[in-house]
C-alpha cells in the first residue's frame, strides 16, 4: 500500500537519477589525461550526435582530440555505467534470492571462474583478438559460465535448488578456482603482474564493441529482473510462504540464477573483477528507500551506474597519467561512504 | 521439467570436473620447465632481418644490399614486428612514443631523443628521460595521453597487451612491437630495427659494433681462467628465493663473464634456500636498489654464506643486465671485472 502511494514519487525520483546519470556521464567525458578543454569536449560531443550537429562547430578541433573523446573516453564512460548497473542489480537480486545481506554477485564463485579463465588465457599466451573480442575476455566468460553450471549441478537436489547449498557450493568452488589461479601465477611469475592487474579490474581498453554487447544484456536483463521484483519480495518472507502465495519458487530461482550469471559473466569478462559495488549499492538503496524489491532493484541499477562512472572518473584522473585500477577505487571510496550511511541510519538498521 | 536420471546427473558433474582437472594438468605440465618466456603472445620470437632493409653488420653478412652503402632508411619503410604484423612508415617519424624502458634507452643511445615525446614511468635511463612526458606504465599505458601526443609511431616491447594495441590502432596510430629473444643477438636485433625505423642506421651499427667488441674482449680476457661460482639474487625472504637458472639470459651472461652460475642445476627462476646454502657460492650479485646488500647481510640463511661473510657481493644496477639494450655489454663487463679483476688490469 505504501508502495502504491509512493509510486509516483518513486517514478520521479528514478527519472531524476537517470538525468543525473546522464549529466555525470557528460561531465566524465570532459575529464581525462589528454589536454582537451571543457568547451572543446562539449563541442565534440554535441557535434557527434546527428540531430544536434548544427548547434556546435567542432571543425577547428584537432582530430586526435575528437578521436580521444569518441573512441577512448566515451566508450569507457558508457561501459562503466552499464557494468555498474549490471553488478548492482544482480547484487540486489542475489540479496533477495538468498535472503542474505552479505550476498554479492560473486557469491557463487563466478569471479573466481572468470579469473581462472582469464589466467589460463594469459598464461597460455593466447592474447590475440578474435573478431574484436580479446581471448582473455572470451576465456573469462567461458570460465564464469562453466563455474555457474558446476555450482548449480553440485547444489541441485532433484528438482530443487536449496539456497544454502548454492552458497556453500559457490564458496567451495570459488576457493578451488582461486587456488588454481594462484598456482598458475606461481609457475608463471613473469605474467603475475598482468594477471593481478586483470583481476583488479580495469576499463581502460573499453571499446564500442564491448558497449554494443553489454547494452542489450544489461538493459534487457535488468528489465526482466525488475519483472521478478514482486516474486523476490514474496521470497524474502521465506520460501514456504512464497510457495503458498503461488510463486513457483524453484523455477524462479533457476531462472534468476541463469540470467544473473549471464549478466555477471559479461561484466566480469569485459572489465575484470570490480568488487564492492554489487554488495554495497543495494544496501545503500535499502537504507535510503526501504527494502521493497520493486524499489531496490531499479534504483540499484541506476545508482550502481552512477557510482561506477564516478569511480572510473576518479580512477583515471587522480594521478595522471597513471590509472588506479577501478576495483581499488570502488572499495577505497565506497567503504567510507557506506560507513557514513550506516552511521546516519543507525537507528534504522539496528 | 524433465527429470533426468541420477546417472545422467553424475555424468555431467563428472565431465565438468574432469574439464577443470584436465585444464589444471595441462597447465602444470606446461610449467614443468618453468622457463621464463618473455612476451605475452604466441607469435613472439626472433624475427630475423628477412626484409630487404637489413641493418648493416660489421661482420659482412651474406646480405650486402645497395642500401648498406647509403645508410639512410628509405621511406616508405615496411617492417615485420614481433607480433607478426607488417607495419609501414610513410615517412621518417618525427614524434615517437616509447612504451618500454629498453626502447627508450635505445632511442637515446641512437641520438634520436629529440624525436621522443612520450615514455613510461619506468624509463629512467638516462636522466634526461625525466624531461619527457610520461604515459603511464608498460602494461596499461594511458591511451588518451598517447593519442593526444599525436605520435608518428608508437614502439612497444614485451608485456604489451593486445587490447591496448587494438585501441591505439582504432585511434589511427601506427604501432610497432619489437622484442627479440633474451640474448645479445636479440638486443642487437632490437637496436638495429629501431635504428631502421628512425633513420639512424649508422648509429645503430656503431652501437652494435661497440657492444660486440666489448663482449669479444671480455670473453678473451676471461678465457681459461678458473670459474668462481656466482649466484644472482633476484629475490629472497618471505616471498621465496629466486635466481637466474641455466636457461635464462643472465645465467648465460654469468658464464660468458668467466663465472659458473651457482644455479645452473635449475631452469627458470625458482630456487631454494637449502640448495643455495649447500652450493655456498663464491660471489653474489645483487641490486644496488633497495639496500639489498644490507638486507642480505641479515637475511636468514644468506648471512651464513661465505660470500656474504667475506663481503664478496657485487652491487650493480640490474638494468644493465635485464634491459635488452645498449648497456648489456657494460653489465657483462662489470661482472667479469668483479670476478676476474686481474684480467682487466
Amino acid at each position: 500500500m505504501t508502495f502504491l502511494q509512493k509510486k509516483k514519487q518513486y517514478g520521479i525520483l528514478f527519472l531524476i537519477a537517470l538525468i543525473a546519470l546522464f549529466f555525470l556521464m557528460i561531465l566524465s567525458g570532459t575529464l581525462g589525461a589528454a589536454d582537451i578543454s571543457f568547451s572543446e569536449s562539449l563541442r565534440i560531443m554535441v557535434s557527434g550526435v546527428p540531430w544536434l550537429r548544427r548547434f556546435a562547430d567542432a571543425g577547428s578541433i584537432r582530430s586526435s582530440s575528437r578521436m580521444i573523446l569518441w573512441n577512448v573516453r566515451l566508450p569507457r564512460v558508457f561501459l562503466s555505467a552499464l557494468i555498474g548497473a549490471g553488478l548492482s542489480i544482480v547484487g540486489a537480486t542475489f540479496q533477495g534470492m538468498f535472503r542474505n545481506p552479505m550476498a554479492d554477485p560473486y557469491i557463487l564463485g563466478i569471479s573466481s571462474g572468470a579469473s581462472a579463465g582469464a589466467t589460463a588465457a594469459i598464461v597460455l599466451g593466447w592474447g590475440g583478438m578474435v573478431s574484436g573480442m580479446g581471448m582473455t575476455a572470451l576465456f573469462a566468460f567461458a570460465g564464469a559460465l562453466l563455474t555457474t553450471l558446476l555450482v548449480y549441478r553440485i547444489a541441485r537436489v532433484g528438482n530443487r535448488l536449496p539456497t544454502l547449498g548454492l552458497i556453500l557450493a559457490g564458496v567451495a568452488v570459488g576457493f578451488f578456482l582461486s587456488s588454481l589461479v594462484n598456482i598458475m601465477m606461481f609457475f608463471h611469475r613473469d605474467q603475475m603482474e598482468r594477471i593481478v592487474m586483470w583481476t583488479m579490474g580495469s576499463l581502460a581498453t573499453a571499446t564500442w564493441g564491448q558497449v554494443r554487447i553489454l547494452f542489450p544484456v544489461v538493459l534487457l536483463g535488468s528489465a526482466v529482473l525488475f519483472v521478478f521484483a514482486r516474486d523476490l519480495n514474496a521470497m524474502s518472507t521465506g520460501e514456504e510462504t512464497a510457495k503458498s502465495l503461488g510463486i513457483e519458487v524453484e523455477k524462479v530461482k533457476k531462472f534468476l540464477l541463469a540470467l544473473s550469471s549471464l549478466i555477471i559473466a559479461c561484466c566480469v569478462s569485459t572489465a575484470g573483477v570490480i568488487g564492492f559495488i554489487g554488495l554495497i549499492v543495494p544496501h545503500s538503496i535499502r537504507l535510503a528507500l526501504g527494502s521493497d524489491q520493486r524499489v531496490v532493484i531499479p534504483f540499484s541499477a541506476a545508482f550502481g551506474a552512477i557510482f561506477l562512472v564516478l569511480c572510473d572518473t576518479l580512477a583515471r584522473n587522480l594521478i595522471p597519467p597513471s590509472e588506479i585500477p577501478v576495483g581499488v577505487v570502488t572499495s577505497l571510496f565506497g567503504a567510507p561512504f557506506f560507513v557514513y550511511l550506516l552511521h546516519r541510519n543507525k537507528k534504522k538498521v539496528m | 521439467m524433465k527429470r533426468t536420471t541420477k546417472a545422467n546427473n553424475s555424468f555431467i558433474t563428472i565431465s565438468i570436473l574432469t574439464a577443470f582437472l584436465l585444464m589444471l594438468t595441462g597447465l602444470l605440465a606446461g610449467c614443468g620447465q618453468g622457463s621464463d618466456k618473455k612476451g605475452n603472445n604466441g607469435a613472439g620470437g626472433v624475427k630475423t632481418a628477412e626484409t630487404k632493409n637489413s641493418h648493416g653488420s660489421a661482420e659482412g653478412d651474406a646480405d650486402t644490399q645497395p642500401e648498406d652503402k647509403d645508410e639512410s632508411t628509405v621511406y616508405p619503410f615496411t617492417i615485420t614486428d614481433s607480433f607478426d604484423r607488417k607495419v609501414t612508415l610513410e615517412k621518417e617519424p618525427q614524434k615517437v612514443v616509447s612504451i618500454s624502458p629498453a626502447v627508450t634507452e635505445i632511442v637515446f643511445a641512437l641520438g634520436q631523443q629529440d624525436k621522443l615525446v612520450g615514455r613510461t614511468d619506468y624509463c629512467n635511463y638516462p636522466e634526461e628521460t625525466a624531461q619527457i612526458e610520461s604515459i603511464g606504465n608498460l602494461m596499461s599505458p594511458n591511451i588518451e595521453k598517447i593519442v593526444d601526443m599525436e605520435p608518428d609511431v608508437v614502439i612497444a616491447s614485451a608485456h604489451f597487451q593486445r587490447e591496448v594495441l587494438q585501441k591505439l590502432e582504432d585511434a589511427g596510430l601506427t604501432v610497432v612491437i619489437l622484442y627479440g629473444e633474451e640474448s645479445f643477438e636479440g638486443a642487437y636485433e632490437a637496436i638495429g630495427k629501431i635504428g631502421d625505423l628512425l633513420n639512424a642506421r649508422a648509429a645503430a651499427s656503431g652501437i652494435i659494433d661497440d657492444m660486440k667488441t666489448t663482449v669479444a674482449d671480455v670473453e678473451k680476457r676471461v678465457k681459461g681462467k678458473e670459474k668462481p661460482s656466482v649466484y644472482y639474487v633476484v629475490g629472497f625472504g618471505e616471498l621465496g628465493d629466486f635466481t637466474a637458472g641455466k636457461d635464462t639470459f643472465v645465467g648465460q651472461m654469468i658464464e660468458m663473464a668467466g663465472g659458473k652460475n651457482a644455479a645452473d642445476d635449475v631452469k627458470g627462476w625458482n630456487y631454494s634456500l637449502e640448495k643455495l646454502l649447500e652450493k655456498n657460492p663464491d660471489v653474489l650479485i645483487c641490486s644496488k636498489a633497495d639496500h639489498q646488500k644490507e638486507q642480505l647481510k641479515t637475511a636468514n640463511g644468506y648471512q651464513d654464506l661465505d660470500a656474504v661473510k667475506n663481503g664478496k657481493i657485487l652491487e650493480m644496477d640490474k638494468n644493465k643486465l635485464e634491459i635488452q639494450g645498449p648497456r648489456l655489454a657494460n653489465g657483462l663487463k662489470e661482472i667479469a671485472k668483479y670476478i676476474h679483476p686481474e684480467a682487466f688490469k
